[in-house]
């Protein structure tokens, strides 16, 4: 038995142990059976809502993607536009993201795209800082070898700067991916048509704790699978950079 | 020395740096010549501004005062090729990758760049190892790499900085001995900058040895004999004699004062 299913049924024994222990009553903690029993009953609402959010959450990840990848590229290539816009990024960070999603709400209405949004600002951050961190650390021998060669911006920022921010990448990428969960699920909060956000807001208010724990934790194998997905494509791309050298 | 014709020709060189305590002068006034084929050593103390020379020639920094023509051209256009003292060999790239880089930059079509790149790993003894990634290779390995990436530019000028200085004594001795294969073969003139004064005797027709910061020529020796028969003989008595003159400029250059305080 693996350590993480082993810790995950240890979990799951204790959660059981402690609400027949205590006679927590169901509204407050309703037992492991209670939730598996709803998730089943309700697998045709949990699944569409489960999807939803995992698209939302996709759609905002890989508009994260390349919007940090664009700027990382015109800051490779416009080095004094660095600080702006890290700043811009930190005011960015800054702001709550429970105070964004109303206001993406009030925008974008109640469809998707402002999930998406959501989830991408929430998701860029992490992914910005990491390439930004990549290009900083480039040896300066590497540059002084690219301006020997005269290599012009681009050709050292596509045969230089990007490759050598793989490896920083695929660690803001990890980071990034449960992020772009959790952004989706906050923008749902706000309000949405469907989702696991809208979902776990809706049984909150009826009280109906095993459908609220249930989306809870298909949320969270949900930003396990976010990370575990990326970690599958951090293997092929550290094995392409070789950088143990 | 005066040459007729020199290729590297520096004449009144200038260095200083602006820091947080004012201008730090690296290189106070120097002035030196290269001819067509020759080996020119550069040697002194850790710190005296060796690399900032190097630096300079390979058009990577700006004289303060003074100039440097390679050629008849500034460095900036002269393109000096340069081995880094950590080769800077790219990771992701296998051997044959890195060595036709130049090429790749300079926008030679794939075919050719890599036959290119295949015949100068060969001529440096790396056959048979074009597939391999610089991590896979040994520090000579990659020092032979690295000159290989070099001689692929056409430089009339090859510049290496302390190029040996994290390798074992036999992979040294091989290096030794292809740089003095490749000066042959090529008749580029070669710029070294190293700590070591048997290195310089071994390799150079010509030692220039540097004061401690802010640097300046204290002492130049030339050597008349042979490279194939110094590599043969490293104690033949005039790279003793060589040695011996080196290491006593070199004293006369260290402020020992200074470096106890």
């Amino acid at each position: 038995m693996s350590s993480r299913l082993f810790t995950f049924l240890a979990f799951v024994a204790a959660w059981a142990l402690a609400c027949r222990l205590f006679e927590i009553p169901s509204y407050l903690l309703p037992t492991p059976i209670e939730v598996f029993q709803t998730v089943v009953s309700e697998r045709s609402l949990l699944a569409t809502a489960t999807l939803v959010s995992a698209l939302e959450a996709i759609a905002g990840f890989l508009l994260a993607a390349a919007v940090a990848l664009g700027i990382g590229i015109f800051v490779s290539l416009q080095p004094r536009t660095l600080k702006p816009v890290l700043g811009a990024a930190i005011a960015l960070k800054s702001i709550p993201v429970a105070a964004l999603a109303p206001v993406f709400l009030i925008w974008c209405g109640y469809g998707v795209q402002g999930k998406i949004l959501l989830a991408a600002i929430v998701a860029v951050f992490p992914m910005l800082i990491a390439l930004v961190e990549g290009m900083a650390a480039i040896p300066p021998t590497d540059r002084d070898l690219f301006r020997t060669l005269r290599a012009s911006r681009w050709q050292t920022v596509v045969k230089l700067s990007l490759p050598r921010c793989v490896p920083f990448a695929v660690a803001g990428l990890r980071i990034a991916a449960p992020m772009a969960v959790l952004g989706s699920l906050i923008a749902e909060y706000s309000g949405a048509r469907e989702g696991l956000g809208v979902t776990m807001m809706i049984a909150a208010a009826n009280l109906n704790s095993p459908l609220l724990f249930g989306a809870a934790i298909l949320s969270a194998f949900l930003g396990i699978g976010a990370f575990s997905a990326i970690r599958l494509l951090e293997i092929p791309l550290q094995n392409y950079m070789e950088s143990k050298s | 020395m005066t040459l007729a014709s020199p290729i590297v020709l520096v004449s009144g060189l200038k260095k200083s740096f602006e820091g947080p305590a004012g201008a730090l002068e690296a290189i106070a006034d120097l002035s030196l010549e290269i001819g067509p084929g020759q080996i020119t050593g550069c040697v002194g103390p850790s710190g005296c501004g060796k690399t900032t020379l190097l630096r300079l020639i390979a058009g990577l920094d700006a004289p303060t005062k003074g100039s440097i023509l390679i050629g008849g051209r500034s460095p900036q256009f002269a393109r000096p090729a340069v081995v880094f003292q950590n080769y800077a060999l790219l990771p992701w790239r296998n051997l044959l990758e890195n060595v036709a880089l130049p090429l790749e930059i300079e926008g030679v079509a794939s075919g050719e760049r890599h036959a290119r790149a295949e015949e100068v790993l060969a001529a440096v003894g790396l056959k048979g190892f074009e597939r391999f990634r610089p991590s896979e290779v040994s520090g000579g390995m990659q020092a032979r790499t690295a000159i290989a990436r070099a001689l692929t530019q056409k430089a009339d000028v090859l510049l290496l900085d302390e190029w040996t200085a994290s390798v074992d004594e036999i992979t040294k001795e091989s290096l030794h001995a292809l740089v003095v294969e490749l000066n042959e073969t090529f008749r580029n003139c070669v710029a070294i900058v190293t700590h070591s004064i048997s290195e310089a005797a071994l390799l150079c027709d010509h030692i220039v040895v540097l004061s401690q910061r802010p640097a300046r020529i204290v002492g130049t020796i030339d050597i008349d004999l042979p490279r194939r028969d110094r590599l043969a003989n490293p104690d033949h008595p005039q790279l003793i004699e060589a040695r011996r003159l080196g290491r006593a400029l070199l004293q006369q250059s260290c402020d020992v004062s200074q470096v106890r305080l």
